[in-house]
């Protein structure tokens, strides 16, 4: 009884819960719910998109936690910690690395102060995405890509058994976020409490300002450098657009553990390396149903923004494109799949010239590139391209 | 205070008021509008007259009437008659296999569906079954699944069957409207070069495809509207020359038995009203015209000079208008999941990719599915039965439902009912479900 006792402590329990989530369950709203308890991720993405949904609020309270104890959600929550230290425990040396400057906390600073002037720049290195994305191994084939970002998980637990508590210490932006709040904390007090003897100095304000100043250049030239024009990827609905959405991805993979369809697949194309393993939509047994806004109420950065199912009329994923050549229609075959699936309206069957020779035709107004008639398509000669909007940027 | 410090300070609070600033973000959709459905109105000019009162010659008393002698109304005949009942079957052409035949639909679609284990199966038994099979024989059916047939070929074996099971056959005849009494269907008027007469019977099967027989009964009915189109066919295609200079490969159709000859579908206008006479006759019109004149064009062009229009259909393609309101409407969903009816009559395949819960089926693995008995009942008429494409089902499975398959299987039981009603001198409403079972398969169907 007692060990089970000791066993079930809060931090066991929750990466149990926290692997419980991540996993490939088909749980809907809930799935990678655990990601929204990050305050780095949630700073990130308030600070870029300057706007805030519901689920935001989790991060806020542990926020607000973290001001009154310590790496509260190191020491309680994080199943990276976690799982870091029981690797860290097999090992007999410690260290305190001293020398190491505080990684995490430039990471954290850097990426905030970026992401309020427009891009958030290491979302990524947040430890909940780094472990949600792991679990991404169950869904779909293995790529070189794929298994460089799989690897990221199991590599950060490998460099524990040789240098133990490194990731948690030094290098976890989420940890040097709760770092910096610490030395808030401590900066208030200062301004408040005068001249209190035996507390440790927080970091100089020097060191924050040159953070800052990072962060300040990085989030204003990055966007220059970086430009995703000519990407051809179909996201998600409501997603933002490329230049952001590859860093505001963390590439949780929760959006594809969720789609009910199965067709949100990571991206990895070796001509786009800045959207490694972000979403895009692949129409080949499945296509976005029009009741569903699942990706959207997952997306803990808001990449993919939160929109109400009945808007979905008006988010263009892309746009049908039909080769006619093959079509059943025009061949004199009996085929109404492709009208008949198109829950917009979009697609008409007109007589071009004699009435033997009706084909279908898409109304780019109402198309909305759902992939439904893609999809159904016996001949397969319908493909969703990328909208309209995205092709002006080339030109 | 430092410069550096207010810096961060600036920053810290910049950053406050973002948050601050951030108002809730989910994207709504804009003013919504939905454009209403459009109600068909058949013009009558508002204008109305009287027909006085008078007396109609009965034709006949017999146990089964059939009006409609489509692959449904045939194969309900046929089943009838080979229960012992006796049958009078009302065709409005000159013709057994309505659109099957004389529509020139040739291919007999959804013969085989998928069992459990994925494995493509024969579904479509009984007459239905027999008549494929005659064909065969004669070597006018290409294809083992979902054959293509020869049309006066199966003109031919359906004469032939309905004249061995000896059903009384009308032709060139109009079932004009009902005799009712109460809930119970009496007889019908027919309407033919003899004028009008009267046939009073036990039990009525409408096989119209249009639901003519249960609308005029007064049962409750949805109406599709649907693309009408016109079929034709096409001789001389082994004479095309695809070395002749200047050859273009031109849209001739798909083969039939026949070598040589081709079928070519039309899809025709959508969203037509196949209940308006008006529209109809117009339709009829402008399809034969643009026939005529795609042909010309296929035969003006290089090595297709000696191809020529066979003929078009005597019928032309509605493909749906009413479709009935009866005990049970059966779903896309029971046709996906295997659903077992304890009154299935027989099962129909698939030959169309579907779309289920978001996912596409293509149609060689789509499942075989039932069909109740209870589809074929009108809620309130108490001696009618429905077969062909305007038995219940929902507009999800329009495709499957309207086929020459379904008609078949639908037709087949709903006859064979039909049948032991008159025997056991019961209601069709209250038939033993055991014993029709029985019989069916006696008769060769597969019920699953």
């Amino acid at each position: 009884m007692k060990n089970i006792v000791r066993i079930l402590n809060l931090r066991t329990l929750s990466f149990m819960v926290a692997v419980i989530l991540a996993l490939p369950l088909s749980l809907k709203g809930w799935t990678g719910i655990y990601l929204w308890l990050s305050p780095f991720i949630m700073l990130n993405s308030v600070f870029a998109l300057k706007s805030l949904v519901f689920l935001n609020s989790l991060g806020l309270i542990i926020l607000l936690f973290v001001l009154f104890r310590k790496r509260w959600f190191c020491n309680n929550l994080c199943p990276v910690g976690w799982s870091c230290d029981k690797v860290s425990g097999l090992s007999r040396k410690t260290y305190s690395y001293r020398q190491v400057p505080d990684f995490g906390k430039w990471l954290a600073i850097t990426s905030l102060v970026a992401s309020l002037v427009g891009i958030p720049l290491f979302v990524i290195f947040d430890p909940l995405a780094i472990f949600n994305g792991f679990f991404t191994i169950f869904s779909g084939g293995f790529t070189p890509v794929k298994i460089l970002f799989y690897d990221f998980f199991p590599g950060l637990l490998l460099m524990h058994l040789f240098l133990p508590g490194i990731w948690c210490k030094k290098i976890c932006p989420l940890g040097g976020l709760q770092l910096a709040v610490d030395d808030v904390r401590s900066g208030v007090r200062k301004l408040t409490v005068r001249d209190e003897p035996g507390r440790s100095v927080p970091d100089s304000g020097r060191r924050y300002f040159v953070m800052a100043g990072a962060g300040l250049l990085a989030g204003f030239m990055v966007p220059r450098i970086l430009r995703s024009e000519g990407e051809t990827i179909i996201r998600p609905p409501a997603s933002a657009g490329p230049d952001l959405f590859n860093l505001l991805c963390c590439r949780c993979g929760s959006c594809s553990r969720t789609c009910p369809t199965n067709i949100i697949k990571p991206v990895t194309d070796t001509a786009y390396p800045l959207a490694w393993m972000t979403p895009q939509l692949i129409f080949v047994d499945g296509y976005c149903l029009e009741s569903c806004n699942l990706c959207s109420t997952v997306c803990p950065t808001g990449a993919i923004s939160l929109f109400s199912v009945e808007a979905k009329a008006e988010l263009f994923i892309g746009k049908a494109e039909i080769e006619l050549k093959n079509c059943l229609l025009l061949n004199n075959k009996e085929c109404i799949k492709c009208k008949e699936s198109c829950k917009f309206e979009a697609i008409d069957f007109v007589a071009s010239g004699n009435i033997l020779n009706t084909v279908p035709v898409i109304n780019f107004k109402r198309c909305v590139g759902c992939g439904a008639c893609a999809v159904v398509c016996p001949q397969d000669c319908i493909l969703i391209t990328p909208p309209v909007a995205d092709l002006k940027i080339l030109s | 205070m430092k410069r550096r410090d207010f810096f961060t300070k600036v920053l810290i609070t910049g950053g406050g008021l973002t948050l601050g600033m951030g108002c809730k973000r989910r994207i709504e959709p804009s003013s919504a509008e939905k454009s209403g459905t459009i109600i068909p109105v058949i013009e009558s000019h508002g204008r109305t007259i009287r027909e006085p009162e008078r007396l109609i010659p009965i034709l006949a008393e017999t146990d089964v009437l059939i009006i409609g002698g489509g692959p449904a109304g045939a194969a309900a005949a046929i089943a009838a008659s080979r229960t012992g009942a006796e049958t009078y079957l009302v065709e409005r052409y000159n013709h057994l296999g309505g659109l099957w035949t004389g529509g020139l639909v040739l291919p007999l679609l959804s013969t085989h569906g998928a069992d459990k284990q994925k494995r493509r199966k024969q579904v479509i038994f009984g007459i239905g079954g027999e008549m494929s099979k005659r064909l065969v024989d004669l070597g006018m059916s290409i294809h083992e699944e979902s054959p293509v047939v020869d049309p006066e070929a199966a003109k031919y074996v359906l004469e032939e069957m309905i004249r061995e099971s000896g059903v009384k056959m009308l032709y060139h005849t109009w079932g004009a409207n009902v005799i009712m009494d109460g809930n119970v269907i009496k007889g019908v008027y027919i309407e033919s070069k003899s004028g009008r007469m009267a046939i009073l019977t036990k039990v009525v099967i409408d096989c119209t495809g249009d639901g003519d027989i249960f609308h005029m009964a007064g049962e409750n009915y949805d109406v599709m509207q649907y693309a009408i189109g016109l079929v034709h066919r096409l001789g001389n295609i082994d004479r095309i020359k695809t070395d002749k200079p200047g050859y273009v490969k031109m849209n001739t159709g798909g083969p039939t038995p026949i070598p040589g000859v081709n079928w070519v579908n039309m899809w025709g206008r959508e969203n037509q009203d196949a209940l308006d006479i008006e529209n109809l006759s117009q339709l009829q019109s402008d399809y034969r015209m643009e026939i005529w004149n795609n042909v010309q064009k296929i035969r003006q062009t290089p090595g297709h000079e000696e191809v020529f229009l066979l003929d078009t259909a005597s019928q032309i393609g509605v493909r749906m208008s009413r479709i009935l309101d009866g005990e049970y409407r059966l779903t896309l969903e029971d046709s996906m999941t295997y659903r077992s009816f304890d009154d299935v009559i027989g099962l129909s395949g698939s030959w169309t990719p579907v779309l289920y819960k978001g996912k596409k089926i293509p149609s060689s693995k789509r499942p075989f599915w039932q069909i109740p008995y209870r589809s074929l009942l009108p809620k309130l008429t108490e001696n009618l039965l429905v077969a062909g494409r305007c038995f219940c089902f929902e507009r999800e499975l329009v495709e499957d439902g309207r086929i020459i398959g379904t008609c078949l299987v639908t037709g087949h039981g709903a006859g064979t009912a039909a049948g032991l009603a008159v025997k056991n001198n019961s209601s069709v409403k209250d038939i033993d479900i055991k014993e029709l079972k029985k019989v069916l398969i006696q008769q060769g169907a597969f019920l699953g």
